[in-house]
């Protein structure tokens, strides 16, 4: 069994940011520490730059945005308070405001992380961790979990608790077990599953890094070469490549030129609403689109390969344009398709490629740099709950107001895959 | 220092206060680097300030006051103007007695070289229209405290060295880095000698701070100008290391005779050493916080003079800023506590300061206007 100093500070704040997170406000005793961080972790997130808040809106705002219990909310801010995010103006015992100090650069993860570390995790706190950990690189058989060297109770609690919080989901597939995280695997969830009891947690995990560090990789130069980048791949990964590539999971974005065909281009799976909120999924959709196109450029140009793709994609964000080529009209359609940029014909079949000068385009290009350079995206603060500390309890009511015109979230019963499958086959078979 | 003409002394440090100006009355002029042992005197400024403009930096403006009828008031005016190239100001105000009457062709010619002449009524009218409507006549600013604050070493002569350098020569340098850190320096000089529980110490605390608040602006403006939108903080850090000692090749010197005279003590260590400012960490985290908002960085220092102004004359005027000015009191509240903190001063002091300063924001974040209290009061 791990202990608490196993994780560095970075992964052991952002598990236990991501487990808070899911659970919303749901509780369970065995966890204490767990869910303290992940609050901290998830207000911290929110503060950085903020003027001085008063407590009574930084209270309703956590409570009604931020979903922290009422109850835990003078417990976390004291906590923020002792690792110096914050400073306390107090009257005895009773907190006035809250002035956020946290430092621009400062790693909050980083900082809470080593904070919390001095603390007593209990055991439970500490496996939950431990599985989040391994199920963030890949969907994990159930069977694997009890040879940890934990308990068969410790571990079935476990999982009790992941499923009753939503941060763990069991797939039933192939005659086995396999737990996934819809925190790490948003969408396709199933077919993942199946593909690690096909294939093996550690082929996937082997996989899913080799296409973080290299996303948008041609599926055909995968298949011919048998590496990605000049690493290898087994027949199982390559498997787990064309799987990919398949039925059940995002279509992956296509290029198709003359020269070269058809072309379909990989990337890991869809970062989730943390890392990209909903309303800036297109610009996702645009950035994805971009890296192809380099990727295309790159790896199966005509005539001249782009020798670096960050370097052209930096022009194009700071000159707007970049050189005409002759592919580029193939290269770059499905951009100008996006709106995220146009050709300008030039000479004969010449064209250069401009960016439509636009706030989302620009962030697009920017996410494409940052997804070519093989960053992990960041964990962004929800910009609607900034404002409401920002702008107070006027905005706050107009904020809480728009959300309540909106379908309720929790009131609806969300059916995974799985849950609607068996619903659906039990209805089939005549009940 | 001279009483004469204090009137209208108080006038113009009034009218720069409240445009947000850094003010000082009555500010000697030395040589930069002097021949003598002793700094011989020239003359000195009745006011300066130096107003933020919208590149970040200072512009630095001269007031000259005369009462008498012995002056000529185009002749002083080019005075002002080489004063004013001595000090690199690029605005100059002759105020005069309202006795005087000035030639019209006189003011145009002396306005040519941004020196602008008014007589007090003259100068009123012109008040009311940059401090629109009603001047800065109600201004809560009280200019007379700071010279009392800076005549303290009569009292406690071991304050001499700070205000001294603190007050007078240092608008005599040349650059913002290294006065900063000499401001620093010289503030932990007297770091066994504050006193919190005295009201003028205090006082006069939060005035240097103001002049702190001078040169970080500048720095701030100055990286701000150089580094963003692409600044991190390695690089930063690594600048402003060099920067507050002059450059690269002074830090090294510096570094180099810190290294002989702790030898000379018997000190060594293999440890590799920096040479940096106390809690430089904190100091790294308080330019990056004030880099998200350099215009509020440059409000600091007259906000500093308006608290220390308070202090010494135990009023309260916090109610007149509210929900908008809450980015620059938080910046207040760090700069006020990070230059304590790194003079070494009593912690009572800061935690004190630090509390009123938070008393001050909670009120203003309950406040959506600001009572400005140069509305006449009905």
């Amino acid at each position: 069994m791990p202990t608490i100093s196993s994780y560095s500070n970075t992964e052991l704040a952002l598990r236990c940011h991501d487990i808070t997170v899911c659970m919303e406000t749901g509780e369970t005793p065995e966890f204490h520490q767990l869910p303290m961080l992940g609050m901290a972790v998830r207000v911290a997130l929110h503060l950085r730059g903020l003027p001085l808040i008063t407590y009574d809106l930084f209270e309703k705002i956590l409570y009604s945005t931020l979903s922290i219990p009422v109850f835990a909310v003078e417990p976390v801010t004291r906590v923020l308070a002792e690792a110096e995010f914050v400073v306390l103006n107090t009257e005895g015992p009773t907190i006035k405001s809250v002035l956020p100090t946290i430092p621009l650069y400062e790693d909050i993860f980083d900082r809470l992380g080593d904070y919390f570390k001095r603390r007593q995790f209990r055991e439970q706190e500490v496996f939950t961790v431990e599985l989040m950990q391994k199920l963030s690189a890949s969907p994990i058989s159930k069977s694997t979990v009890y040879n940890w060297g934990a308990e068969q109770s410790l571990v079935d609690r476990v999982i009790e608790i992941g499923d009753f919080g939503s941060f763990i989901r069991n797939h039933r597939t192939r005659g086995r077990n396999i737990l996934v995280s819809p925190t790490y695997f948003t969408e396709n969830a199933t077919a993942y599953a199946d593909l690690a009891a096909q294939e093996g947690a550690g082929n996937i995990k082997k996989v899913l890094e080799l296409l973080k560090s290299n996303p948008g990789w041609p599926i055909e130069i995968i298949q011919n070469t048998r590496n990605i980048n000049g690493h290898e791949l087994s027949a199982v990964q390559l498997n787990i490549v064309r799987a990919l590539a398949g039925e059940g999971f995002l279509q992956p974005p296509m290029i198709e030129t003359a020269h070269s065909g058809a072309n379909f281009f990989l990337f890991g799976p869809t970062p989730n609403d943390m890392q990209i909120p909903v309303s800036k999924r297109p610009i996702y959709e645009a950035a994805l689109a971009l890296v192809a196109s380099m990727r295309q450029g790159q790896l199966l140009p005509a005539k001249y390969a782009i020798h670096s793709p960050i370097a052209l994609l930096t022009k194009l964000r700071n000159q707007t344009w970049v050189n005409a080529n002759t592919e580029a009209m193939e290269q770059y359609r499905k951009l100008a398709i996006m709106k995220v940029a146009f050709l300008k014909p030039t000479n004969g079949n010449w064209a250069e490629l401009h960016l439509i000068d636009r706030p989302e385009n620009i962030e697009a290009v920017d996410l494409a740099i940052t997804l070519l350079s093989g960053h992990e995206l960041t964990i962004v603060p929800d910009e609607d709950v900034v404002v409401a500390f920002r702008e107070g309890h006027k905005y706050l009511d107009s904020l809480l107001g728009r959300k309540r015109m909106r379908p309720r979230e929790g009131s609806r019963l969300e059916l995974d895959e799985e849950s609607q499958y068996a619903i659906d086959s039990l209805l089939m078979r005549g009940v | 220092m001279s009483t004469k003409d204090m009137q209208q002394k108080y006038t113009l440090a009034r009218h720069f206060h409240e445009i947000e100006a850094f003010t000082l009355i009555e500010v000697p002029i030395y040589h930069r680097s002097g021949g003598n042992d002793r700094l011989a005197f020239v003359t000195d400024i009745d006011v300066l300030a130096l107003r933020p403009n919208r590149s970040f930096g200072w512009d630095v403006i001269l007031g000259d006051c005369k009462t008498g009828d012995r002056v000529s008031p185009v002749n002083r005016s080019l005075w002002l103007r080489g004063l004013m190239h001595s000090v690199d100001a690029s605005e100059g105000i002759v105020l005069l007695g309202n006795q005087h009457r000035v030639e019209q062709d006189h003011k145009l010619y002396a306005s040519e070289f941004s020196v602008h002449i008014y007589t007090e009524s003259e100068f009123g009218e012109y008040d009311k229209a940059i401090v629109f409507p009603y001047g800065s006549n109600r201004s809560t600013y009280i200019p007379s405290t700071q010279l009392s604050l800076r005549q303290l070493p009569r009292r406690f002569d071991a304050l001499g060295n700070f205000v001294n350098y603190v007050f007078h020569s240092s608008w005599m340098e040349v650059n913002h880095f290294t006065t900063l850190r000499k401001v620093l320096g010289a503030s932990m000089g007297i770091s066994g000698e504050i006193d919190p529980r005295k009201t003028d110490h205090v006082a006069l605390v939060v005035l240097a701070t103001s002049v702190f608040a001078v040169h970080l602006a500048a720095c701030v403006g100055s990286i701000f100008s150089s580094f963003l939108p692409s600044a991190e903080k390695i690089s930063i850090e690594m600048t402003l290391k060099n920067l507050v000692w002059g450059g690269r090749d002074n830090y090294e010197m510096a570094l180099s005779l810190r290294s002989q005279l702790l030898e000379a003590k018997g000190k060594t260590s293999d440890e590799p050493v920096e040479l940096v400012f106390p809690y430089w960490e904190n100091f790294v985290d308080l330019i990056t916080v004030l880099l998200e908002n350099p215009a509020a960085a440059f409000r600091l220092p007259a906000y500093f003079q308006s608290f220390s102004s308070d202090l010494a004359g135990g009023t309260d005027n916090s109610e007149r800023y509210s929900k908008s000015d809450l980015t620059m009191l938080k910046f207040a509240f760090l700069t006020l506590s990070y230059f304590i903190k790194a003079s070494r001063w009593p912690i009572q002091l800061r935690q004190e300061l630090e509390k009123r300063l938070l008393d001050i924001q909670t009120q203003a974040a309950d406040r959506d206007s600001s009572i400005d209290p140069l509305i006449p009061k009905s």
